[in-house]
């Protein structure tokens, strides 16, 4: 079983060709801007929509584990004794609510993806594993990528890597493409900001490119007031080119989580405007200049 | 005797408006007389000299003065009163169009005037065409005329989508065509065909009138113009063209004395005249591009709404080389004016240049929302078993009006019937009473009470049997509505230059057409799919319902019932990829399409077939069909072409398009595909877009309509329509200015998805 929180078909931004990405529960990091928050939690998430909710209470009456409570008329739900019913979900008029977070077994996940098969024939696609952090469920993901490439998928992961070696060592042999993030290079700051190990991080990288410099897309986001300062970024392509990464993506800040984090009952810190792709304009013909492949966007 | 129905009201969808008559009211009454009084003086004639006596009168009268910018000469007036073939401009036949006939009266001060109106309405209630055809057909349950949406079945009598042989006028030249009749021998119809030939000649002496009247004061460039145009038209009257301008403006006049709205494939008929200008350096690619424009002028000023189509590419061509250059300037032409009509089509196949599909994404990139998609490598195989022809023939096809295929010069195809599913599941789940009016409407089928289905196959067959007592009257009614058009007129110039009329020396309608078919429009086809597989899964495989509790939160219109709505709405629907429920979809899909098509066979239609194409029907309907259990409210539109609800595609492109490319082609006679997307998608990911659609088309995609609109614009437009003047949507079977829509259609394409 794999948690799932959904699946995209017609993923374009996530790897070459037309593609499904999966989306995995859990995540390692808690980047406090990240896209999809509903996954960072490896246990379903509730998302509450203030804007569709009448506060007519039904949900609160229907759950079975009383989960919910209005609190001073604020919607609170207790994800500890949630245990995922959808008895709220499915009693409320408005559809304010929205469970995400669901155990699959990876057959029914791969009879999605291969609804879309003849689509990444024509246009050299496949399959992605997002989240979240696909490598916080290792065991689940190995056996589902193996499966995919005896489907004859082209199979990729858009990961953090912030995690043991060792996790990588068992995955890399059936994943054809690794979209990396790589988000800052002083490690004290990606901690303070992420929880993230920097180290590891890099370590992982420079072994895959070892491995096979070819499955290696760095993604680079660069998000307003975390890693943004025009020094940095040289400073990160310098590292990534000395490390042998031949393709970066740039990818410029948008604030797509803002909505989710707020249906989560969580602040967003982040700005609320989205940066222009003409902004990272001379990073790329910086890269591009060290001989590496580099594009704005996914 | 029958009680006296009343076909007064709207006869067609009419979204552009029509551009006012030249002719004072004075002048248009006493045209109007004239003609009606030659058709009161013919009665005991036979019908196509009644024809040609009552043509005479209205041409070359009606054509009007030029335009300061017209290459081709042609352009013609409508009266309420005249002869035509279809609804969208005058009427059928000897036609009376009543509510125009009445806002006409409208306009008139003098009493004795209106009381002449009053003469001219009161003597075509008996003599117009349609109303003929009404009185036979029309009845209080089932059968409304077209458009009356209180009905699940409508019927009409028109002669639309005629797409005639221009190859062959082109080849014989009006005298040429005079000779040919002549040898033919001689009976009443063959001799009014050579008197509409020597109409037609009139017709060009006056556009010559008309020219030389432009020349006043004309500049001295336009003067250039108008002498070519002037010395084109004298060298056309008597021989066959030999230049391409030539070819352009014999077409034209001819279409406009036919009626016809539709045009064909031009690039194979025009190609060639143009390839040999540029080749002899007669004329350069500029020049071109300005004659073809005028060309567009002229159709989109005939205003015709879902019509106009004019097709270029696909296999079958006999000058592909010569056509494509035609195509790569029509599609210049498309990009570059941006109007509504022609509705301009791309047929392709796997040889088709990839300089043109280029050229054909780009212009659907800039909004155009044009050239709509039609792919050969599925639609020539299907329409060889649809319509039961050799490939040869198929290979000729064209999509016609919203989408209907017939057969250039061969064949006949008219949706003259036209069949609302949803409401005719409705009626089978309420006893056989239109929930609407309640008014009993299912003839002799036998509907219990819901309660007393005891499976599922119980329901469905029994909506079967209402289907089957539905789909007898349809064939009935199209087969009626041709004898009575066949009855009253011949059709003349349409005739000419449909296979092989003249040859056999009959009238269209008379047993001339090489294929006699027909159309009919199916509606609610999705919503009735999803509505069944609701009641499949919940009531009977899962028994979480009754079909009586969802009966009375139907009647409701779920008022109190909305956990049963929401838990409809949350059934997989069409659209999604879903096996099951598309499977039930295609099972709907085939036995309606097969059952109309068998019934066509058995009567001896070349071909009767059903057409997902949609107008705007699907709105109008929906206002009169009820609530559905796919969780459809009451009075909400229907589900567009063949396409999802709107809001129940979830799944994205590639879930939706594998949906579509389930049914199988060769059971209908065309079906609309609608998609949109923003422009930055198909901007930014043309090339994956390119593959999303070639992957559909290779596993069986017969078609494709694309509007590229950007978020937020639509619903902008309804509150700013002053800012949109050129916005250019596409609402199924046909385009439109989407600020000329009403809100309710408006609504309709809102609902539908736009991928970003």
């Amino acid at each position: 079983m794999i948690s799932v929180t959904h699946i995209e078909r017609f993923a374009i931004h996530d790897g070459p060709g037309i593609r499904t990405t999966v989306f995995l529960k859990g995540c390692t990091l808690c980047c406090p801007w990240c896209a999809n928050p509903e996954t960072q939690s490896s246990q379903p998430v509730l998302l509450h929509d203030m804007r569709k909710c009448v506060s007519c209470h039904t949900c609160e009456q229907s759950c079975p584990q009383k989960a919910i409570h209005f609190q001073k008329g604020r919607f609170h739900h207790d994800a500890q004794r949630c245990n995922g019913c959808q008895s709220c979900v499915e009693m409320c008029l408005q559809d304010a609510l929205q469970l995400r977070g669901e155990d699959m077994e990876s057959e029914a996940i791969l009879h999605e993806v291969m609804k879309d098969k003849d689509y990444y024939d024509m246009s050299h696609g496949g399959v992605t594993f997002s989240g979240g952090e696909p490598f916080v469920q290792v065991t689940s993901l190995c056996e589902i990528l193996q499966e995919a490439k005896a489907l004859g998928l082209h199979t990729a992961v858009e990961t953090t890597g912030n995690y043991p070696l060792a996790d990588l060592q068992r995955a890399e042999p059936f994943i054809d493409l690794f979209l990396y993030d790589f988000k800052h290079l002083d490690d004290a700051k990606l901690l303070q900001f992420t929880h993230g190990n920097g180290q590891l991080i890099k370590t992982n990288l420079a072994y895959l490119l070892h491995q096979d410099v070819h499955k290696v897309i760095v993604r680079m986001p660069i998000i307003t007031g975390f890693n943004d300062e025009a020094s940095l970024v040289y400073q990160e392509l310098d590292y990534l080119h000395a490390l042998g990464v031949q393709s970066v993506h740039l990818l410029p800040y948008h604030s797509l989580g803002k909505s989710k984090a707020e249906q989560m009952g969580k602040p967003y810190v982040f700005p609320t405007e989205i940066m222009a792709n003409e902004v990272l304009e001379p990073y790329r013909a910086y890269a591009l200049a060290k001989g590496m492949y580099a594009q704005i966007g996914g | 005797m029958k009680h006296k129905i009343n076909i007064d009201g709207a006869q067609n969808v009419e979204v552009s408006k029509p551009i006012p008559c030249e002719k004072s009211i004075e002048e248009q009454l006493n045209i109007m007389e004239a003609y009606t009084k030659a058709h009161k003086d013919s009665v005991g004639l036979d019908k196509a000299e009644r024809e040609i006596r009552c043509l005479s009168t209205i041409f070359p009268v009606l054509f009007r003065s030029l335009e300061d910018d017209d290459l081709i000469a042609g352009r013609l007036d409508f009266l309420p009163i005249g002869f035509g073939s279809v609804t969208s401009i005058g009427g059928v036949g000897h036609y009376c169009v009543f509510h125009k006939l009445r806002a006409f009266k409208e306009q008139l001060t003098n009493t004795e005037d209106k009381k002449r109106v009053d003469a001219l309405y009161d003597y075509w209630q008996e003599h117009d065409v349609k109303a003929i055809y009404c009185q036979d057909v029309l009845t209080d349950d089932t059968t409304g005329r077209f458009i009356d949406c209180h009905y699940p079945f409508m019927a009409t009598a028109r002669l639309s989508g005629m797409m005639l042989n221009y190859k062959r006028l082109m080849r014989e030249g009006i005298e040429g065509l005079k000779k040919d009749i002549r040898q033919q021998g001689d009976n009443t119809f063959l001799r009014a065909s050579y008197e509409a030939m020597e109409l037609l000649q009139k017709v060009i002496d006056k556009q010559i009138a008309l020219v030389q009247d432009a020349k006043q004061n004309a500049s001295k460039q336009r003067l250039l113009d108008l002498q070519l145009m002037e010395a084109d038209l004298r060298f056309i009257r008597e021989q066959p063209p030999t230049t391409f301008h030539q070819s352009l403006q014999l077409f034209w006049i001819y279409a406009l004395c036919a009626g016809v709205i539709n045009y064909g494939r031009m690039d194979d008929v025009l190609g060639p005249y143009l390839q040999n200008d540029l080749d002899a350096g007669r004329l350069d690619e500029d020049e071109a591009y300005r004659y073809l424009k005028s060309l567009w002028k002229m159709i989109e000023n005939r205003r015709t709404t879902v019509n106009g189509r004019i097709i270029v590419g696909g296999v079958g061509r006999e000058h592909p080389k010569e056509a494509d250059t035609l195509a790569r300037i029509a599609l210049r032409v498309c990009r570059d004016t941006r109007y509504v009509e022609p509705q301009f089509t791309l047929r392709f196949s796997k040889d088709t240049p990839v300089d043109i599909m280029d050229m054909a994404y780009d212009c659907i990139g800039s909004g155009a929302t044009y050239p709509t998609l039609y792919n050969d490598d599925v639609n020539v195989p299907a329409v060889m078993h649809a319509m039961r022809v050799e490939e040869a023939i198929a290979q000729q096809y064209v999509p016609f009006g919203c989408g209907e295929y017939v057969i250039q010069g061969k064949s006949v195809g008219t949706p003259n019937t036209l069949l609302n599913l949803l409401k005719l599941l409705n009626i089978t789940l309420n006893k056989g009473i239109d929930p609407n009016d309640q008014k009993y409407k299912a003839g002799p089928v036998h509907v219990p009470p819901c309660e007393e289905f005891k499976s599922f196959d119980d329901l469905y067959n029994t909506y079967k049997e209402v289907l089957d007592y539905y789909f007898d009257l349809s064939v009935d009614a199209q087969l009626h509505s041709y004898e009575v058009m066949n009855q009253e007129v011949s059709f003349l110039f349409t005739s000419i230059l449909m296979d092989d009329c003249i040859h056999r020396k009959k009238a269209l309608l008379d047993g001339g057409v090489e294929i006699l078919g027909g159309t009919n429009e199916t509606y609610g086809n999705i919503n009735t799919s999803d509505a069944l597989y609701a009641i499949k899964k919940l009531v009977y495989e899962e028994g979480k319902y009754t079909l009586a509790q969802f009966h009375e939160a139907q009647m409701a219109d779920f008022d109190g019932y909305e956990h049963i709505r929401k838990e409809l709405l949350r059934q997989d629907k069409y659209g999604n990829d879903a096996k099951e429920c598309d499977a039930l979809a295609n099972d709907l899909y085939e036995y309606v399409a097969k059952g109309i098509r068998q019934r066509g066979i058995q009567k001896g239609l070349g071909y009767y077939l059903i057409v997902i194409s949609n107008n705007q029907t699907n709105t109008d309907w929906g206002h009169q069909t009820w609530a559905s259990l796919d969780g459809r409210k009451a009075g909400v539109f229907m589900n567009p072409a063949n396409n999802p609800q709107g809001g129940a595609a979830k799944n994205g492109p590639t879930a939706c398009l594998n949906s579509l490319a389930k049914f199988q082609a060769k059971y209908h006679g065309g079906s609309v595909q609608n998609i949109k997307f923003t422009p930055r998608m198909f901007r930014e990911d043309r090339e994956k877009i390119k593959m999303l659609f070639q992957t559909y088309f290779d596993k069986g995609g017969c078609q494709l309509m694309v509007t590229v609109v950007d978020h937020g614009i639509l619903e902008d437009a309804q509150k700013h329509p002053e800012k949109y003047p050129d916005l250019i949507v596409r609402v199924a079977g046909y385009s439109a200015v989407f600020v000329n829509l009403t809100k309710d259609i408006q609504d309709e394409l809102l609902s539908r998805c736009l991928y970003d």
